[in-house]
């Protein structure tokens, strides 16, 4: 018998979910969920509605109390409802306490009451996550010590749509398309996940979910927010959104713009200021009692620095990026057919910039597109066993004066499969495994990961014990790049089609605590071995390109994570992570996108919360990180970047008010000071400034 | 829209960009010029640049191939010069022989001078074939040695190689024109064997020869 989902714990999970999630379950009638879901910070806002067997699953209460619940309620819940169900560790919905993965989630809550004024400055605060910012709008993001001057070793997703750049998987942190307001939660999942989202996941994933539909109809709100930094230069950020939320369809639109010109002067030079504007619209359709319908579509322009691993000089360049899916999902299906979701996307990328203002490389008329088409088949065999298999195509479209001319303008295919199985063969007891082959379009030949988990829980904890394996394919840059001199036309830089995909295996073992139901605590242990590195073998001036490593890199770490609900209006978040190489081969020239080679740790404070009648809301908090150090290679022609990071960290609060209860009007002030880091900023000497942003903001919100 | 898009979708993909990608080093299109079985590609390649030369007397500086081992990359041009520098003894019109030789090219992805100093030997029109050992470090002037230098550059960046070993072979040295051999031992695993025929476009006078060269 297939287990019935219709109950108001799916409403509170799958309103406003993108249908690309293979097991989205169609919305029952009523109205859908407040983005303001479980109290308990750091966990997922959506009701806990879990796939493992119905039986297992409590009933729970309607989604008005879930969203209202305040400090008593929350004592009363079971860890599981508190903690909820997420989507993106296995990409089926499961409950957050036996999820087979490191997975942090940053609510509502703690988005809107945080000093951040940009999503990767949301992610300090995860551990195992470094977060570098070079300019204005330009960011470096990386998980558990690989990727740092790439930012190209994790995925980044919004509403489940990849928005990394087909040409090198690096990640334009302006192009989102959505304000820091507007993101319903983030969740970082770390670790190899390739065998869920594919390749270039091999370190993690970071799924960016907009602002779910609401329990009022309407809701609609615009805001401003303008400020300094110390210099004193100027910020400006203007977002709005509407969210329709019927019985049958929910319809967002979100826009947003920002001039920012802060924190960009490092020793007398100003980089160039960042201009961007961006909008994400989408629409969900319920088309009968077990179909839903999807379509989603966002845009972003900015222009900013052109600082990049690459590009070692700093002008405007102009990026634009542009994304759509569509998805159709069917669930409740007769037999051991349980879902089937049937799903397209495709994204495009160009930069643009004045050649002439550079003497070295740039990356002007690069176009690109990739577009994928897949299917994904949920099977429910028994209340013991779930499987799930799938598969997709892809071709990307890329045109780029820096790749060879037999790869620039050539559309390359590729494809994807995978399958899993759920066994639960106690009530405490979940089996999982995971396996998919990937023949990525630059590899051209398939490529295994897979996943294994035991997960055993009880009403208070659970323990996971993971091993994964996971790859990155190849960058189009690294196996395809032909940089030439635009003055002798020689080739100064040559991509290496021959490259193994490097590749990480991660055993972890990890916990959900919650000793009361006020405090949850998650630590995590791994030990990871990487292969086939790219190293960037640039010394021979006959021929540079890139090589792959023979020997294995391991690395162990360690993170902890607190969540405290103190009172109805004030919530502690604490986090911390180490990591540490301990197995490395000294004399391998710089490697590309694993350059730390030393120990790091970061730490994270947080303090937050919301009147009762949320008149008033306030925020503080800090993190630090660790001195690093990254031997690289950067620019083109290359040259050596000895960079040696010191102690970075950051403070920030915001406070907001509404003065009169009356007036749907709120205020708000923002501050942030750090120390902020100077990167590859070659030839200029590094090292850390103090920076700092204060800002006054002014939103209109009805719901 | 195509009628129907998902066969469409299929057949491109099937069609376009799989496997992996189709490349190859530059290097790879570079011909092996002075290989026993690229003679006749030599004898042509010489000729097409003598014509040019003879109408420009710029327009081509002669022909240079090489490959072997440089920087424990293995490499192999194919080079037309854009200059041939000669060091002639003597005065114009009044030469009395060849002091060196410097020969400009380029690869897909340096530039190159070969330079051959004490080469010596009296100018002419007919065949030569005189041995040379490339001293290297020892540097001492002799009628059988000579010393060479190779640079390489990007422009951004050069690699200067001197006081090598090695060998070379003059097969022809007229007042326009200097053809031979070489095997040049660079250091290391790093080794070079090619051929050249250089056209005179720069002619350097250094007046009496105050060497040891006959």
């Amino acid at each position: 018998m297939i287990p019935s989902r219709w109950t108001g714990r799916a409403l509170a999970l799958l309103a406003g979910v993108a249908v690309l999630a293979p097991t989205t379950e169609v919305a029952a009638q009523g109205p859908e969920p407040s983005p303001n879901a479980p109290a308990n910070p750091g966990s997922s806002d959506s009701a806990p509605v879990s796939s493992q067997p119905e039986e297992e699953v409590e009933e729970v209460e309607d989604i008005e109390d879930i969203e209202n619940v305040d400090l008593a309620d929350l004592l009363d819940m079971d860890l599981d409802e508190q903690l909820g169900t997420t989507e993106a560790v296995s990409r089926s919905d499961e409950s957050i306490l036996r999820a087979p993965a490191t997975l942090t989630t940053i609510d509502t809550t703690r988005i809107r009451h945080s000093g951040a004024t940009t999503i990767p400055e949301l992610l300090r605060g995860v551990p195992g996550v470094q977060v570098v910012r070079n300019a204005a709008g330009n960011y470096l993001v990386s998980m558990r010590g690989t990727g740092g001057l790439t930012g190209n070793n994790l995925v980044v997703m919004l509403d489940g749509v990849p928005l990394n750049s087909p040409i090198d998987s690096s990640v334009d942190w302006d192009l989102m398309g959505l304000a820091v307001r507007d993101v319903e939660r983030i969740e970082v999942v770390r670790g190899p996940v390739s065998t869920i989202y594919g390749a270039d996941a091999y370190t993690g994933v970071i799924n960016i979910v907009s602002r779910q539909s609401t329990l009022a109809r309407h809701a609609a709100s615009v805001r401003g927010v303008g400020g300094t930094d110390l210099g004193p230069a100027p910020v400006g950020i203007g977002s709005a959104s509407y969210v329709f939320s019927g019985e049958k369809a929910t319809v967002k639109w979100f826009g947003t713009g920002r001039y920012d010109d802060t924190n960009n002067v490092r020793d007398g030079f100003r980089h160039p200021p960042l201009t961007q504007a961006g909008m994400v619209t989408s629409v969900d359709v319920s088309t009968s009692e077990r179909s839903r319908f999807h379509v989603e579509l966002g845009g972003s322009y900015s222009e900013r620095s052109s600082l990049d691993q690459l590009v070692l000089e700093s002008h405007p360049t102009e990026r634009g990026l542009a994304f759509g899916s569509i998805g159709w999902s069917i669930a409740e299906l007769p037999g051991v057919l349980d879902t089937v979701d049937v799903w397209a996307r495709s994204r495009a990328q160009f930069v643009r910039t004045d050649p002439d203002l550079f003497t070295g490389f740039n990356y002007t008329d690069t176009n690109a597109v990739r577009s994928e088409l897949g299917v994904d088949i949920g099977f429910d065999f028994h209340r013991m066993v779930r499987g799930r298999i799938g598969g997709q195509g892809t071709v990307d479209y890329i045109e780029a004066p820096y790749l060879h001319p037999a790869v620039s303008g050539t559309p390359r295919a590729g494809a994807a499969f995978h399958g899993g199985l759920s066994i639960y063969p106690t009530k405490t007891l979940d089996l999982n495994i995971h396996a998919r082959g990937d023949i990525p379009p630059v590899l051209g030949r398939l490529q295994p990961s897979f996943r294994t988990s035991i997960v055993y829980h009880r009403d208070r904890w659970s323990m996971r014990l993971a091993v994964a394996a996971a790859f990155r394919s190849p960058s189009y840059v690294e196996a395809g790049g032909q940089f030439r001199d635009p003055a002798t036309n020689f080739v100064l830089l040559e991509g290496n089609p021959q490259l193994q995909p490097p590749q990480q295996a991660t055993i972890e073992l990890g916990s959900i605590v919650a000793p009361i139901n006020a405090v949850t605590i998650r630590p995590t242990l791994y030990v990871s071995a990487s292969s086939s590195q790219v190293i960037a073998d640039f010394d021979p001036l006959v021929q540079k390109t890139y090589k792959s490593e023979a020997k294995p890199r391991w690395m162990t770490g360690a993170e902890l994570e607190v969540d405290w609900h103190i009172l109805d209006e004030l919530s502690l978040a604490a986090a911390t992570g180490y990591l540490r190489f301990f197995k490395f081969d000294e004399t391998t020239t710089p490697l590309v996108g694993v350059p730390e080679q030393n120990s790091t740790w970061t730490a994270m404070l947080r303090l937050y919360g919301t009147t009762t009648n949320e008149r008033y809301g306030y925020g503080v908090g800090g993190n630090v990180a660790s001195p690093r150090s990254y031997v690289a290679r950067a620019g083109i022609p290359p040259q050596i970047i000895d960079v040696d990071v010191p102690y970075t960290g950051y403070v920030d609060g915001r406070f907001e008010f509404q003065p009169a209860l009356a007036v749907p009007l709120w205020l708000s002030a923002t501050g942030q000071v750090g120390m902020m880091p100077r990167l590859f900023e070659s030839p200029f000497p590094l090292g850390a400034q103090l920076g700092g942003l204060f800002m006054l903001g002014l939103e209109w919100r009805r719901e | 829209m195509p009628k129907r898009p998902l066969t469409w979708i299929v057949g491109v993909a099937a069609l376009c960009g799989c496997g992996p990608l189709p490349l190859e080093s530059e290097y790879s299109h570079q011909r092996a010029i002075c290989s026993m079985d690229e003679a006749a590609l030599f004898d042509e390649l010489v000729e097409d640049c003598r014509a040019r030369w003879e109408q420009d007397g710029s327009a081509c500086a002669g022909v240079l191939g090489f490959e072997g081992s440089i920087e424990g990359v293995a490499v192999i041009v194919e080079s037309e010069l854009v200059r041939t520098e000669f060091d002639e003894r003597g005065v114009p019109g009044a030469v009395t022989g060849r002091a060196g030789v410097s020969m400009i090219g380029a690869s897909p992805y340096f530039q190159f001078s070969l330079s051959l100093q004490h080469v010596g030997g009296s100018l002419s029109d007919d065949p030569v074939l005189r041995t040379y050992v490339v001293p290297g470090p020892s540097d001492v002037y002799d009628d059988e040695l000579v010393s060479a230098a190779i640079r390489l550059s990007t422009g951004a960046e050069s690699n200067d190689r001197n006081s090598f070993g090695g060998e070379l072979v003059i097969t022809r040295q007229s007042a326009t024109e200097q053809v031979g051999r070489f095997r040049f031992e660079l250091g290391g695993d790093d080794e070079i064997e090619g051929c050249f025929h250089a056209f005179g476009t720069d002619f350097e006078y250094k007046g009496e020869d105050t060497s040891s060269d006959p």
